[in-house]
């Protein structure tokens, strides 16, 4: 009988640091509203609505992160080979999001037509596009198409 | 009616009919990418249009994403949404034994078939349904939003805590700005949170970023040796569910009923009618094996579930699902006020939409059989060349809405969250009803608190509330009930 696996390590850093997000947003509203005037009805919903989420938080953490650690179940790290494969597939997803920050980033610094343009240009050659014809012909396409749309059908004021 | 029918035959209306319906069929039949994510990626769009325009462009995304899902259920075996997980149990193996063809067929005329039920029944139970919503006082208003938040919860993540969790949150960034009462929240003195989040950047964030992200890891969206796709034999397997008529009629109507259930959802629908007709069928036993009447059951009871969600959406303002959320949001960004009174407040418009409903459902047909016979070609596109081009596409659509570089920066913010709360399976559905119902789920509680504060008794003379209150408890006790009932029968045989 195959024993029941328990969470990796990743997976535990990955549960915590979600979890962390939410207590960090949900601990960020309540620390603001807490000069709130109590006895109106500013607070008569998410007063409730914030405990829960405390309680669900605490919860949550007990169950997926302090229960693996307390009972051992917690699973050895990935091979060096395994982590590999993982950083291999995580690559398209970091350069594609990094390419976005970026994007956006200088989105209003440069003409929306220069800025689309190297976007997908670098993009799409970061993931592996290498034909300059498709790569060059898409990216102007998309950029020229969608200041088209967005000045001449909807009237929209790009950079 | 000959007035709706008759604005409907516009050629804008039409023309967005059939874009939307093709734009829906490609989206579900990505993988990764539902109909909430295509909805919510053509949203901004949307904004130029009159709230008519934007509800049959977006309805028609709607009706064709049910169907796009099947087409790569059948072809690959990836279904490219959850509500089509139940057509590759069945479609791919017909698939295998060479008749995709005939599978795509059938799946067409029963997403089509299924979803003309769905639109006629809404068209028929619209108005009754709404006039009962409107008896809907604070409480049941208050009763119904908690129900759909617990359903998903229950129903859709793995984990029942994760899925509450995900639920607060969603209300705690959706009261974020002016409380009800006028006093402000969590807006650490920044002026662009006094109306909240924008509804489109957060929609498009959740809902499309982490598909997009995901869908970066795969090369293409087909791979493997082509198949041959005949279109004598897809217009063929269109007739079939007319060979099967108890189990289509059976598996529409109770798509319709789940799609009713507020957050249930077309996956829901599906997997329940499959799992129905295998044990009521006399083929039942060949279920799984590449039986056709299992691709009935799963297609005729996703796409007509499309009916009964847009019913509780429409009457409630309650979501059934992520695509019918999503078009929530669309309604919030026209100026409408979801609750049972909106079909009331937009009579005319909602009219057309339901004529338009059961047209799109007509207009499924010919659309899906060109799309199936180009699926081939279709799908061999490079996944990482369609990415880019989509990026480009949500970051112009939702800085074009306001013109505000910053909207843009929260749809990244809340798609980054989005995509680490998928991965640790949080419910996004539940953070997006938390975010649209919390306002009004916060506006309702403080309503029944000033209507009914010390004679909570006068609650008791509403049957509807004490209907739903019941219902509420038996969804919270059902999952437990039936675990335990699993358990006992396990013990003793």
């Amino acid at each position: 009988m195959s024993e029941k696996q328990g969470p990796s390590r990743g997976d535990l850093i990955g549960e915590a640091v979600v979890l962390g997000l939410i207590a960090l947003v949900v601990g960020a509203y309540a620390w603001d509203v807490r000069s709130i005037p109590q006895k109106a009805l500013n607070l008569m919903v998410m007063r409730p609505v914030l405990i829960l989420a405390g309680i669900l938080i605490v919860v949550v953490l007990g169950r997926y992160i302090a229960w693996p650690l307390v009972k051992g179940r917690v699973e050895a790290a990935a091979g060096p080979a395994e982590g590999g494969g993982a950083l291999r597939r995580a690559a398209p997803m970091v350069l594609v999001v990094g390419m976005l920050v970026l994007y956006t980033a200088v989105f209003t610094a440069l003409p929306f037509v220069v800025t689309t343009t190297l976007f997908m240009a670098i993009t799409l050659v970061g993931l592996g596009n290498r034909s300059p014809l498709v790569v060059g012909s898409i990216s102007l396409a998309t950029a020229v198409g969608l200041y088209v749309m967005g000045e001449r059908v909807l009237g929209v004021v790009l950079p | 009616m000959v007035e709706a029918l008759l604005v409907l035959f516009s050629p804008d209306l039409m023309a967005l009919m059939v874009v939307g319906l093709f734009i829906g069929i490609f989206a579900g039949a990505l993988p990764g990418l539902q109909g909430g994510s295509a909805i919510a990626l053509c949203l901004p769009f949307t904004l130029t249009m009159s709230p008519l325009q934007a509800l049959i462009f977006l309805m028609s995304i709607f009706a064709g994403a049910g169907f796009g899902g099947g087409v790569t259920a059948v072809l690959i075996g990836i279904p490219g949404s959850p509500a089509a997980i139940a057509t590759v149990f069945d479609g791919y193996p017909m698939a295998r034994k060479g008749l995709q063809a005939r599978a795509l067929g059938i799946a067409l005329g029963a997403s089509s078939a299924g979803s003309l039920l769905g639109s006629i029944l809404l068209l028929i139970f619209l108005f009754p349904l709404s006039r009962v919503a409107l008896t809907f006082g604070p409480v049941e208003l208050v009763l119904t939003i908690s129900m759909g938040l617990l359903v998903i919860a229950l129903v859709h993540g793995k984990s029942v805590p994760k899925g509450l969790l995900a639920g607060a949150f969603g209300i705690v960034l959706g009261t974020v700005g002016i409380a009800p009462s006028g006093a402000s929240r969590a807006m650490f003195g920044i002026p662009y949170l006094l109306d909240g989040f924008p509804f489109n950047a957060t929609l498009v964030g959740l809902f499309a970023v982490p598909s997009l992200i995901n869908m970066v890891q795969i090369d293409y969206i087909a791979q493997g040796p082509r198949q041959v796709l005949s279109v004598r034999e897809i217009v063929r397997g269109l007739f079939v569910p007319l060979r099967y008529p108890f189990a289509f009629l059976r598996s529409a109507l109770i798509g319709v009923g789940i799609g009713l259930i507020p957050a249930a959802g077309a996956a829901v629908a599906c997997v329940v009618s499959y799992n129905i007709g295998r044990v009521v069928s006399h083929r039942g036993a060949r279920f799984g094996t590449g039986e056709e009447e299992g691709v009935v059951c799963a297609e005729s009871a996703d796409s007509s579930s499309e009916g009964g969600s847009a019913a509780t959406m429409f009457a409630l303002g309650i979501p059934g699902g992520s695509a019918t959320a999503v078009l929530l949001g669309a309604l919030i960004l026209q100026g409408w006020v979801p609750g049972p009174r909106m079909v009331f407040d937009h009579l005319d418009v909602i009219n057309s939409v339901l004529w338009g409903n059961v047209l799109q459902a007509l207009m499924l047909v010919p659309t899906g059989l060109i799309f199936s016979y180009f699926a081939e070609k279709t799908l061999r596109i490079k996944t990482r060349t369609l990415v880019p081009l989509l990026f480009a596409i949500i970051v112009f659509g939702v800085y074009a809405i306001r013109g505000q570089i910053i909207d843009v920066w929260v749809m990244i913010g809340f798609g980054l969250v989005a995509f680490m709360l998928e991965r640790r399976d949080y419910p996004l559905i539940n953070v997006v009803l938390g975010l649209l119902l919390g306002p009004l789920f916060e506006a309702e509680v403080i309503r029944a608190v000033t209507l009914y504060s010390g004679r909570w008794e006068r609650v008791l003379e509403r049957p509807t509330a004490i209907g739903l209150v019941v219902l509420l408890v038996v969804i919270v006790s059902l999952p437990s009930l039936l675990r335990r009932l699993r358990s006992a029968r396990r013990a003793a045989g």
